[in-house]
């Protein structure tokens, strides 16, 4: 794709052999405007600012939308014109500006300054505001993007002549293929575009229809909704029906990827849900679609199923080897007099309990749990998580090491309370055993959320 | 009630007095605010190279020292010294350029408050400095005051709209013209959950989204959110666009105000005039925030009694008490609407250890001077610090206690700067009058007496006379009777007749001035008086918008209307009206904001046909209209499906351009609501 830099020479290469003096053609009003453009067969290009209230849009006005450099670039087949939406008006006032306003929504803008481009038809083609506008900032570039935008108002005026000839043959099959070239022309969409595809498409076999009525973000919504009221096979079923369309931008792709891993967590099925949610990610990497979907599904299915580090973590883009703990190591503890062993496997793995805590001891002297890895390992990090309240108990947790369960080594001591703890040790410990515990002289319950241990098996 | 500070300080007495002061060999005024700086800066003990050069400097500009100290409150001089010498050395030529040097007078004089550490203090000074200079901020930014540019030094509640990359985003993709930043908030869509269920009253909402964008501004604006999220969005477009603004908390609600234009703030997304500001100073309230604001519209007068206060203080410190006390009084006779200028009368008397007279003119002053201007402002300061001095205690006292509380009454005839809470204050009078049920009703009667002509207050008086009474109907008999010899006529009247009486001029003055609480208090107790209306068409999904609202039309009370049934055309219980006059209108201000997903209208069962041709429109702050519907066909029932068209709106109205009469017994706004 060619840089806007090289673009600007392109043009400025172009514009050497136009005529010196290109007279696009002015208007007064947008009526006028709309009148002129009307008759010539011109499309019609607007600003739209308030220069009596915003300096820097009297300033574009003056040095940029103004200048010769940038109207002597123009074909003559264009009418500008400029809209000067004024601030604090009087009842009079205010009337005034309406008359001279129109036939203008008002309602086509969000921010000043913006350049509206209509065609002679007066649909409106394109409105450049807000980031896009503020690039603007010489004559130069303002004409780039003026005569892009031309340049699609022309293709899509003969896209339309060539739809209406189709329809004059009844050639279905021509109509679709202009009907396609005039909707990924990225200009506004046409009026009633959707009935004009299902006329000689009915079948959405283009896939069209599908893109153009996708409900983006309503569509989660949807999906979200029929997930709670316990339609989890139906939200599968419909978002499965979208897959198999391939029209879908990769935006939109996204959220169909999502909106099925959500309904796949509600399922429990998490490593599912987790390839479709890592799908979404690689599909709209660096679109908010693509990151949202991430987002959310780390919290949902990456982070219970212990597939990645939280947000914040030391230990990302780090190499510390396998998960040795998850569905594989086991625990006892010291006693149990608080404990739901139905919690127990959400140590080291799937959600996290409910009730915030895996396990749960009585207050004592020494309170711990020995987790048993079930074969030497090389153990090179722990991933410890807190229980969210009373989180100050875990005061002086402790990790121990032993080949045999008899003899410990000390490893690790934490020096404050915290969340989470990512553990580096110094250097990797030979082990199958680990103790995890409280080291201090007064009776504590010790209890924890999350134990994730990383190493490799001997 | 419009008060030019600059009308109210006799300006040629003042500078008679200051130039007496000299000839006295009193310090000028200059010297003593010189003095309080130099002070001031010794306690903050400013550290490093720069600290001798920035004290030269602001010492050197009269100017400057006035914006630092003379601009509302100082909190925590200390840390506005060290952020105002850092802004300096960062930009010494700002002392230059006085926009620049007042928008980094007000960033330091807000920092503390905020929390803002120097860093964020110089980031907030250079992003206004560098948009002001490349033409990126309103016109109006140029000649805001110090006191004015607080607001956008402080930035709004929601901290997250506070960074840089929310006033860039808020900058460039939601800059317009001041009065449109009243509509800012529904850039944002109004919603409770976010796509994937997660509810904006959790912490998940917002949480899938924080990567996609690059501010949390732009977060919310596609996202969404509710009343919070919205209304701070639209006060912090405000702000990085150079605007003051500032959002506020209403019952179960969140709003913001934006000044529009020197002087006039306009309440957005307000659903109640129980406002409490979040960014306030001295007080709070809706009220104390016009107080404040008119305060500081004119800079002259401001520095005036601020000079005054200080020479008070000198007069003092050097233990001339009769100047002290004559001074600051000609300080707050002479801008009543600076509150330091009464916080200073009462230090001044406590430590000259004023006498009863000295309290009693005070006293003679509030009412004089405060009262009329805010009722609220004056209350707060009679109730806290003058009530105690000149209120005698025990049974002996209670005629005084009666005639100094009546005083204010009598002078407290209108809202003032804004709405507040009257009956809240009347009944901290009650408190005060200590008398028993005899005395306190007739105190409440001769309350009533005042008000009666103007009918402001009256549904006050009238809502906490009903609670102190409960249901002794001996007791309630006889309050009605007295208090309607004060109403039109000055017969007496049943109860039903005092409550028609009242309606009749409250109603369409609460409805004017968009006052739910009164319109529906008063509207609640008109239902007793006739009947519901027997036709209850079906209604559409949602909840009644409409119910708790206001109702208006033209000409209300024309020899057609009866404004005493007004309150149930809004409600399910129906009402009626009449309008008189062309384009005739009828105006509902909705109880809550909502997207509308119908209109039901039961018209009078003659001259149906009359609504044929008038148009069904909404909008968001009773301003800018959209027709929505024009009726034709009409018949008594009329039900207008507004499902497809989504819309939010606070006011539905219909107009009809060439008639002057319309009278329906029913209007009925139903949806969903976004508040």
């Amino acid at each position: 794709m060619a840089t806007r830099k090289t673009k600007s020479l392109v043009l400025s290469l172009l514009l050497a052999f136009q005529p010196a003096f290109a007279a696009p053609k002015s208007a007064g009003t947008f009526a006028e405007a709309s009148a002129l453009a009307a008759k010539e067969g011109a499309p019609i290009v607007i600003y739209v600012h308030g220069s009596s209230w915003h300096p820097a849009s009297r300033l574009f006005g003056e040095k940029i939308w103004s200048s010769a450099e940038f109207r002597s670039t123009l074909p003559d087949e264009v009418v500008l014109t400029d809209i000067h939406l004024k601030q604090l008006l009087d009842e009079e006032e205010a009337k005034a500006q309406a008359k001279e306003l129109e036939g203008w929504n008002r309602k086509t803008i969000r921010t000043f300054p913006a350049l509206q481009v209509f065609g002679a038809d007066g649909h409106l083609l394109k409105t450049i505001q807000g980031r896009e506008m503020r690039e603007i900032i010489s004559p130069a570039i303002l004409s780039e993007v003026v005569q892009d935008a031309l340049a699609s108002a022309s293709r899509r005026k003969g896209l339309l002549a060539a739809i209406e000839e189709a329809r004059q043959k009844k050639d279905a099959e021509k109509e679709l293929e202009a009907l396609i070239r005039l909707v990924e022309l990225s200009l506004n969409p046409e009026e009633r575009i959707t009935e004009q595809l299902k006329a000689v498409d009915p079948d959405d076999r283009s896939g069209w229809q599908a893109r153009l009525g996708f409900g983006e973000w309503e569509f989660v919504r949807h999906i979200s909704g029929m997930i709670k009221d316990g339609k989890t096979d139906e939200a599968l079923a419909e978002a499965d029906r979208l897959l198999e369309i391939s029209r879908h931008s990769p935006e939109q792709r996204a959220l169909i990827l999502g909106a099925k891993a959500s309904a796949l967590v509600k399922q429990n099925k998490l490593p599912e849900a987790w390839v479709l949610f890592e799908e979404a990610k690689a599909t709209d990497p660096d679109g908010p679609n693509g990151k949202a979907m991430w987002r959310y599904g780390v919290r949902v299915a990456g982070l219970p199923l212990r597939a990645i580090f939280p947000e914040g973590s030391s230990f990302n883009g780090k190499d510390l080897g396998e998960n040795l703990s998850r569905n594989h190591a086991t625990f006892t503890m010291s006693s149990s007099q608080h404990d739901n062993p139905e919690f127990h496997s959400s140590l080291f793995g799937g959600p996290f309990a409910p009730s915030g805590f895996a396990f749960h001891t009585g207050s004592e002297k020494d309170a711990h749990i020995v987790i048993d890895l079930h074969g030497e390992c090389e153990v090179r990090a722990l991933l410890i998580t807190n229980r969210a309240s009373s989180k100050d108990r875990a005061e002086s947790l402790t990790i121990w090491s032993s080949l045999d369960g008899k003899e410990w080594q000390k490893q690790w001591q934490a020096t404050e309370v915290l969340p989470s703890w990512d553990v580096l040790l110094e250097s990797p410990v030979k082990a199958r055993f680990l103790k995890l515990g409280l080291d201090r002289k007064t009776p504590e319950f010790f209890h924890l959320t999350a134990v994730d241990i990383y190493g490799k098996r001997s | 009630m419009t008060v030019s500070p600059s009308r109210l300080f006799p300006l040629p007495l003042v500078l008679a007095f200051l130039l007496s002061a000299v000839a006295q060999a009193i310090s000028t005024t200059s010297e003593l605010l010189k003095k309080q700086v130099t002070t001031l800066l010794a306690t903050a003990e400013l550290t490093g190279d720069e600290a001798a050069g920035f004290q030269e400097t602001l010492l050197g500009s009269e100017e400057w020292q006035h914006e630092l100290l003379d601009s509302g409150p100082v909190d925590d001089f200390t840390k506005v010294a060290s952020h105002l010498m850092r802004l300096w050395k960062e930009d010494p030529g700002l002392v230059e350029r006085p926009v620049d040097r007042g928008m980094a007078t007000a960033c330091a004089l807000e920092g503390p408050g905020k929390n803002y550490d120097s860093d964020e203090v110089l980031r907030r000074y250079v992003y206004f400095r560098d948009k002001w200079q490349y033409g990126l901020l309103n016109t109006l930014y140029e000649n805001l005051s110090v006191f004015e540019r607080r607001y956008l030094a402080r930035g709004v509640q929601h901290t997250g709209f506070n960074s840089a990359e929310s006033m860039e985003y808020h900058n460039q993709e939601v800059c317009l013209p001041s009065e449109a930043y009243t509509g800012a908030c529904w850039y944002a869509r109004w919603i409770l959950d976010n796509p994937f269920g997660d509810s904006i009253h959790g912490p998940l909402y917002y949480h899938p989204f924080h990567d996609s964008w690059e501010s949390y501004a732009e977060v919310v604006k596609n996202v969404g959110g509710v009343c919070g999220s919205l209304s701070n969005f639209g006060a912090a477009a405000a702000l990085a666009n150079g605007v003051p603004a500032v959002t506020m908390g209403e019952p179960g609600h969140c709003a913001y105000a934006v000044m529009i234009k020197p002087g006039d703030w306009q309440p957005a997304y307000s659903l109640s005039w129980q406002r409490g500001m979040h960014t306030s100073f001295f007080g709070s309230s809706w009220g104390w925030h016009v107080f404040n604001t008119k305060a500081q519209e004119d800079v002259s007068a401001t520095r005036k009694s601020a000079d005054l206060r200080r020479l008070a203080k000198d007069y003092l410190a050097k233990g001339n008490v009769a100047k002290a006390r004559e001074t600051i009084q000609i300080a707050r006779s002479g801008h009543p609407l600076d509150w330091q200028n009464w916080a200073e009368s009462v230090s001044v008397l406590e430590s000259a250890k004023g006498s009863d007279q000295d309290w009693q003119e005070l006293h003679q002053d509030v009412l004089k001077h405060l009262a009329p201007v805010s009722g609220e402002v004056a209350f707060h300061f009679l109730s806290k610090s003058v009530y105690p001095k000149v209120l005698p205690n025990g049974d002996d006292g209670l005629e005084t206690r009666r005639k100094v509380l009546l005083a204010f009454q009598n002078v407290a005839q209108d809202w003032g700067l804004g709405r507040w809470d009257y009956q809240r204050a009347l009944e901290q009078q009650l408190k005060l009058l200590a008398g028993d049920e005899k005395a306190s009703d007739t105190f409440m009667v001769s309350v009533f007496g005042m008000h009666a002509e103007k009918n402001l207050f009256t549904p006050e008086i009238l809502a906490l006379e009903l609670k102190q009474i409960g249901d002794n109907h001996d007791r309630l008999n006889s309050f009605m009777a007295e208090i309607s010899k004060n109403l039109a006529g000055g017969k007496s009247e049943s109860h039903a007749g005092v409550i028609d009486t009242l309606a009749k001029t409250v109603l369409p003055d609460a409805a004017k001035r968009g006052d739910k609480e009164i319109f529906q208090y008063i509207g609640k107790l008109t239902a007793a008086n006739y009947e519901a209306h027997p036709i209850s068409p079906k209604p559409f999904p949602g909840i009644l918008l409409s119910s708790g609202g206001t109702f208006g039309i033209q000409k209300p009370g024309n020899r057609w209307d009866v404004p005493a049934r007004h309150w149930g055309v809004i409600e399910e219980y129906g009402g009626d009206f009449h309008t008189d006059a062309t384009p005739a209108t009828a105006t509902v201000q909705l109880g809550n904001y909502g997207r509308l997903s119908g209109v039901v209208i039961v018209t009078r069962g003659g001259n149906v046909g009359r609504l044929n041709g008038a148009v069904l429109e909404v909008s968001i702050d009773g301003q800018e209209w959209t027709a929505v519907h024009t009726f034709e066909k009409v018949s008594q029932i009329n039900r207008i499906d507004l499902s497809d068209q989504k819309i939010d709106a606070g006011y539905v109205r219909v107009i009809h351009p060439t008639s002057p009469s319309l009278h329906f017994h029913k209007f009925l706004i139903y949806g969903d609501k976004k508040n």
